[in-house]
């Protein structure tokens, strides 16, 4: 997997993931994602466009980096999920405590309303 | 082709199957072999998604929680496509320790992020993306899943 980072204005960090969310796939990224989320207070959109699959240990890779998040005081979103990653997501009805945007612009609302 | 032909085609059961050791990177080659035999019996990327996913997790878990000794172990899988009954079946096993996945409590729901459960979701998954799942434990040392999906709808 390729964990791509970029620093929006008004302070949301935007992580942009491809690839697999399987195993190996969350080893690549799960260092490089916790190094962003578990420093400092922030508001944090995770962009899953190019993530063409998702297993268990995605949800608890995106589960546990949105814990941190908001321990810290911040807010984590999640938004772009392919169709049946989003399937997964709504299966495990993780939009219950992370929120789930289809689009980049209602996750950036959601922040920007933080 | 004529009928008796046709006939002998669609009842035909096609098999593949592969045998992975108890180790985490075997996941990477079994997930290659699933998309090989699935893209050359032209199945539907959904389809594709849902055997991917179940087999992630099942023989994730089997690997990790199987064989408790560490020694090399076997897990054989053999993926059946039934053209007769519209429907894909695979059945998973191995000589771990006994283990209905049957038995796996549901997730609790979640109630708050703080107090979010992460682990125990592979299986939940699984019961959503099957259509059924049925366990037998054979001769007392075979573990032996058989997973059903049906190709339309």
């Amino acid at each position: 997997m390729e964990l791509k980072f970029e620093e929006l204005d008004s302070s949301i960090k935007k992580i942009l993931l491809e690839g697999r969310m399987d195993i190996a796939g969350a080893e690549q990224i799960d260092l490089k994602f916790t190094a962003l989320t578990a420093t400092e207070k922030g508001l944090v959109l995770v962009d899953l466009s190019g993530v063409d699959f998702i297993a268990s240990i995605g949800i608890r890779t995106l589960l546990s980096n949105a814990k941190a998040v908001s321990l810290k005081g911040g807010k984590m979103v999640i938004c772009c999920p392919p169709g049946n990653v989003a399937k997964v997501l709504d299966t495990m009805d993780i939009n219950s405590i992370v929120p789930v945007f289809e689009t980049e612009k209602e996750a950036l609302s959601e922040l920007q309303a933080v | 082709m004529n009928d008796i032909q046709e006939a002998v085609a669609i009842g035909k059961e096609r098999s593949y199957s592969i045998e992975l050791v108890n180790d985490l990177d075997e996941l990477t080659r079994m997930t290659v072999w699933l998309h090989d035999v699935a893209v050359s019996q032209h199945l539907h990327e959904d389809i594709i998604f849902s055997l991917d996913l179940c087999l992630n997790e099942l023989v994730a878990n089997i690997i990790s929680y199987a064989f408790p000794d560490k020694n090399k172990h076997e897990i054989c899988i053999k993926l059946c496509l039934v053209w007769d009954r519209d429907y894909l079946k695979v059945i998973l096993e191995d000589e771990g320790i006994q283990f209905d996945p049957l038995d796996a409590p549901e997730p609790e729901k979640f109630k708050s992020l703080d107090k979010a459960q992460i682990g125990g979701l592979g299986i939940a998954l699984v019961r959503k993306f099957m259509d059924e799942m049925h366990y037998q434990r054979i001769n007392n040392c075979i573990n032996s899943l058989t997973l059903i999906k049906k190709l339309n709808g």
